[in-house]
């Protein structure tokens, strides 16, 4: 693809700000979308009137931890009452084909109890989560109409069961670019399959998946370190690389060179840099 | 909806309320033209109320439509219910709507399962005061036919349907002469220039001067090859006079068995070509032959294979007269289509869902990648921009569901005997999966898992006993039955079974097989059975074709009009129903006959982008309204209409672009011209471009003499230690090679309109750490030092810088195919004074101008 393609380029300009400005742009963009919104009722006066939003939000990045195989939301955040008077029982709603033998409906072992202002219900599993209760948010009308794990994540991921469409993180990195031009806006801690999707749209918006299950960044990350050559080396090695580079430049006279002479100090930097923690703990 | 009769028997209390306040409500009656604030307080608060807390009851979704009464469009709500009018002019107080939802009086409360919010009741006694505003004119079901109809005839209009034009340039060049002159009557090559300098020339632009030599040459090898020309060769270009070295040149590069490998895996990006599937599961394996459709793709680019019958072949080959065996592998673009795991256990409908995923891959990809037409739009409504119905789609999807996959053998075999074989080979294959899944998991009825995996055993059996024969005539086939029907563990009464080959081999080969049969199709009409309340299978009937009713919403359980196998009507010229089978093999006429203008467009533009790494048309996929225009429109129809006029041969497209000035410019930036195009949309100069990762995997094994060009066969595992072509890398759809997925290699999972190319700090430290970089530093400079062997040995060069030097230059020829400059010289050697040769090698192979080409 050509290297000066029209979005390539506003896509660089964004990316090109300095953290600072990004974040700033960011908040802007962020703050827009809120006001054209539609606001909730509770943000509407008694006559329908609409009534300024107090607040522009604030969020800057979004976490996203899914636990395939965690505990169930209704031991935890969801309780079901109806399980209890159905317990044991397969009522016609409820008498779906599974994949695997399935009994009557069991209700949770576990005991609910409202907690905060809010009075949001959480089970005795939760214990001091609990006492942060005015702090959360819980969603509870998610649904899914296909018990089978790979699309039934996907479509937790991307709204989809089909393998095409975009994840949420490719999503937020689409619409808001990275703070940063030369890390991944997008990264992800294991998974890799639909969680990091980009489907259709560009792929830099893929999510870069580094490998959890390690906690030693040299595994995390592939290739993080020579093997062969001792950095003092290699610094002298990538100072050559960057000067022929530099020449190349001059006489290639195309802009987007300098993106990966930047990518290459900045993958220096993360090898350089590999002991210190936080690469180690990207999320803190 | 199902609901508790307690609540039943207030809805029915709650339409007499109704019936006895009926009154005249005029005002809603007639059509009006509602204010946009209006629009928006409507949109804003009363839709999402309306579809929150009415609609289960109160809209054509409903199951019954309570109190006959409709709250899903304005004539709907003017007109009442059972029980009349339920809104009175302005007056809140006097609306029956709103005395519902106030549950001020105990028979007439509404919504009966929980009161609104004060707000929301507020917000619906402000929209009864403002007149009830509602820009719904039509009820939710009318929407989806009616508001949206697409009106075919206006659809024929569009710029990407109408048919080629040749435009009014002759070859002397008379376009516009005045532009034309002002800038450069010399200049043009071919008939493309001459459109191109006059979008040029408007834009006060001027074309770049041509390409030096050594430029032009590396351009040509990497663009029809992907790989670089030897220092030698680019002397001998570079030294050559004559006035057709350069079409000499484009011709022996056209006749290269490299040229295949290049421009076959463009195609197969085009046709998400992969080797697996997503999920490796019980139901959804490898494509061990597909490797062979991969090597029929490259053989039929380098023997420049018409693109209309290379076409034809891929959909249909099976159903055209006087098709070669060897031509039906390409096939393989159906049948190693991508697919979901359908597990048995689950209900009819879930799997029956399943294969209309399965379905709406294939109409995606030939849709978007043939036709440039975003047909799975149309999946769940009509198509909200372009032309395109749910009839069309689903007329399409009954196509697929008249097409089943299967391997077929590569020798010739009678039709009959061909046909039975792939039958039994997916039935084995179903019953064999039923088999061992129910005997490890028999669920909650064991005693009837056991008899069927007694019953799909002994189906097994007797399907590899019908099929003796084929041991004699088809031995290949008949080994393929006996290894799917990999048996169930035995229960522990029965007798035990050893094994006699071990789980890695029989992997190895479900991934990658030599065997010779290939991924294919044929007509058969697939049916999931849901007659077992406990096991889903499936049913193939094979003299039969299956047309899909419409699904509404895209919902497997509500069905709508039959929509027969078809093109689409908004491109057919006669009715657009198919007759033959399937109709695969009408599908791909339509492709070249009905729908040959836009077909060629596409194609065009696809390898105009391959060659110049930007195309005429920015959305090489969607040629709909949602696409982008031609930037030049009466070049892509030329070009389109004299590629359909020489028989659509990718090789005199290929000149005709390649022998261009308009190709032959220099990639230097302008400074004036970047302020008035910096995209480069008018082409004043040839775009600097990134290689992809199979061009700049195969460059780097090729300057250090490592690259193995054996051709064809079985896939290579390029996360070990190939050396051969990147395009002989296995690809995988669930778990794509590491170096694949660092460098922008498109999911193989759907269609891929374009490359991408992003650049970051991961792909550098692959290039600074990886153990295949290293390995390819030391192999260049054992090389380097080895062409330098007899210059070594004479004696005067024997002190150590002049060896560095002869090594410095023999380096830059392997890696750049040119001398090194001066001051490349003495950079060298001053590395060289305390850095390795073969850490230099690598920085020469980590630099920019390995992966940039100009």
């Amino acid at each position: 693809m050509a290297l000066n393609e029209p979005i390539q380029r506003r896509r660089e300009f964004v990316q090109s700000l300095s953290a600072g400005l990004g974040s700033v742009a960011l908040a802007a963009m962020l703050a827009e979308s809120s006001t054209t919104a539609a606001p909730p009722p509770n943000e509407s006066d008694a006559s329908g009137n609409q009534v300024a939003v107090t607040h522009s939000a604030r969020a800057k990045h979004s976490i996203v931890l899914f636990m395939p195989g965690g505990p169930s939301q209704m031991d935890t955040f969801d309780p079901k009452p109806a399980l209890e008077k159905y317990a044991g029982q397969r009522p016609e709603a409820a008498n779906l084909r599974t994949e695997r033998t399935t009994g009557g409906l069991l209700p949770s072992p576990f005991q609910f109890q409202r907690h905060g202002d809010a009075g949001l219900e959480v089970s005795e599993l939760l214990p001091k989560l609990a006492e942060l209760a005015d702090d959360l948010c819980v969603v509870r009308s998610l649904y899914t109409f296909n018990p089978t794990h790979g699309p039934a994540r996907s479509l937790m991921s991307s709204g989809n069961i089909a393998a095409t469409r975009p994840s949420m993180g490719a999503w937020l990195d689409y619409g808001l670019g990275s703070e940063n031009q030369n890390l991944p806006g997008f990264v992800v801690l294991g998974g890799g399959g639909s969680d990091s999707r980009s489907g259709f749209l560009p792929s830099k918006h893929k999510g870069v998946s580094l490998d959890s299950r390690q906690t030693d960044p040299e595994k995390m990350i592939r290739y993080l370190k020579n093997e062969q050559w001792p950095d003092v080396a290699q610094r002298r090695q990538l100072d050559l690389v960057q000067e022929l580079n530099r020449n190349h430049a001059a006489d290639f006279g195309d802009d987007s060179l300098n993106g990966r002479i930047e990518a290459m100090e900045t993958a220096d930097r993360m090898q350089t840099k590999r002991n210190s923690s936080s690469l180690a703990h990207p999320a803190k | 909806m199902k609901l508790p009769l307690l609540v039943r028997s207030i809805l029915v209390a709650t339409c007499i309320a109704f019936a006895v306040a009926a009154q005249d409500a005029d005002s809603l009656d007639t059509a009006t033209t509602i204010s946009k604030s209006d629009t928006e307080f409507f949109e804003t608060h009363i839709r999402p109320l309306l579809v929150d807390k009415c609609y289960d009851c109160h809209s054509v979704n409903a199951d019954p439509v309570e109190g006959n009464l409709l709250l899903d469009s304005r004539p709907a709500i003017a007109a009442g219910g059972s029980s009349g009018k339920v809104i009175n002019g302005t007056d809140p107080n006097q609306s029956l709507l709103i005395q519902a939802v106030r549950w001020t009086d105990s028979s007439l409360q509404m919504p009966p399962d929980g009161r609104l919010s004060p707000q929301q009741i507020a917000v619906l006694e402000q929209w009864v005061s403002r007149g009830a505003p509602d820009p719904r004119e039509v009820s939710l079901e009318k929407a989806n036919r009616e508001t949206r109809e697409i009106d075919i005839q206006a659809g024929r209009e569009w710029w990407a349907f109408q048919p080629l034009r040749l435009a009014d340039v002759p070859e002397s060049g008379s376009l516009d002469h005045n532009q034309v002159e002002a800038t450069s009557t010399s200049w043009p090559q071919k008939r493309i220039d001459y459109f191109v300098i006059a979008k040029l020339a408007q834009q006060q632009l001027s074309p770049s001067p041509a390409a030096d030599r050594d430029v032009l040459i590396r351009r040509a090898y990497l663009d029809l090859t992907g790989l670089r020309p030897t220092f030698e060769q680019v002397q001998a270009f570079v030294n050559d006079d004559s006035p057709d070295a350069y079409a000499r040149l484009v011709e022996q590069l056209l006749h290269s068995p490299h040229y295949g490998e290049r421009w076959g895996r463009y195609w197969l990006d085009v046709v998400r070509y992969g080797e697996d599937n997503f999920t490796g599961e019980a139901t959804t394996p490898s494509f061990p032959f597909a490797w062979r459709y991969r090597d029929w793709v490259i053989n039929a680019i380098n023997t420049d294979l018409p693109y209309d019958r290379f076409v034809k072949l891929q959909l249909a080959a099976d159903l055209m007269p006087n098709v070669e065996r060897k031509d039906m592998v390409a096939l393989g673009f159906l049948g190693a289509a991508p697919s979901y795991h359908k597990d048995g256990r689950l209900s009819k409908e879930v799997v029956e869902t399943l294969y209309t995923d399965d379905w709406d891959e294939r109409i995606d990809t030939v849709s978007r990648g043939l036709l440039g037409l975003t047909v799975a739009c149309a999946r769940c409504h009509d198509h909200k921009f372009d032309p395109i119905t749910m009839s069309d789609y689903y007329s399409l999807a009954s196509v697929f569901a008249s097409t089943v996959q299967a391997p077929r053998p590569l020798a010739k075999i009678d039709a009959a005997a061909e046909t039975k074989f792939m039958v039994d080979a997916q039935r084995v294959f179903y019953f064999s999966y039923a088999a061992r899944l129910l005997r490890d998991d028999p669920g909650s009825k064991p005693d009837e898992a056991r008899e069927k995996v007694i019953r799909f055993r002994a189906e097994m059996e007797q399907i590899k006993q019908e099929n003796a024969a084929l041991q004699e005539t088809h031995p290949e086939l008949f080994r393929h039955l006996v290894q799917l029907a990999k048996q169930p563990r035995p229960y522990p009464d029965e007798p035990q079974i050893e094994s006699n080959e071990d789980d890695e081999q029989r992997g190895r080969r479900r991934s990658n097989s030599n065997e010779p049969l290939f991924q294919a199709v044929y007509d058969a009409g697939f049916h999931v059975d849901g007659s077992d309340p406990d096991f889903t299978m499936i049913d193939i009937r094979p003299s039969e074709v299956r047309d899909l009713d419409i699904l509404i919403g895209g919902n497997v359980t509500r069905p709508g009009e039959l929509a027969p196998r078809g093109f689409l009507a908004v491109l057919a010229k006669s009715d657009p129903k198919f007759q033959d089978g399937s109709g695969r093999l009408e599908l791909a006429e339509r492709i070249f006959s009905d729908a040959a203008a836009l077909s060629a467009r596409v194609i065009v533009n696809r390898v105009w982008a391959w060659h110049f790494g930007q195309p005429l048309v920015a959305t090489p996929s969607d040629f709909g309204s949602q696409g982008a225009a031609p930037t030049h429109p009466e070049l892509l129809d030329d070009l389109a209409y004299r590629f359909v006029q020489h028989g659509y041969s990718w090789k005199w497209l290929h000149r005709e672009i390649m022998l261009s000035a308009t190709y032959r410019q220099s990639s230097q930036p302008q400074e004036q011209a970047i302020a008035i195009d910096p995209a480069n949309q008018f082409l004043w100069r040839m775009n600097p471009r990134r290689l992809d990762i199979e061009a700049y995997r195969d460059c780097l094994l090729q300057a250090a003499g490592t690259l193995e060009t054996e051709m064809a066969g079985p896939s290579d595992d390029l996360d070990r230690s190939t050396r051969r072509r990147t395009v002989y890398g296995h690809v995988r759809r669930g778990r794509p090679a590491a170096l694949l997925e660092l460098y922008d290699f498109p999911s193989p999972k759907s269609h891929s309109p374009m490359r991408e190319s992003t650049t970051s700090p991961l792909q550098q430290l692959f290039i600074m750490n990886s153990d295949f970089i290293l390995e390819q530093a030391e192999s260049l400079v054992e090389n380097a030092i080895r062409s330098t062997e007899v210059d070594l040995n004479q004696p005067e060069h024997v002190d150590g810088s002049q060896r560095n030097a002869l090594i410095i230059r023999s380096l830059y020829h392997r890696v750049f195919g040119r001398n090194p400059t001066a001051e490349e010289q003495r950079m060298g050697e001053q590395f060289l004074q305390s850095g390795s040769l073969t850490q230099y090698a690598q920085a020469l192979l980590a630099t920019n101008e390995v992966i940039f080409w100009p």
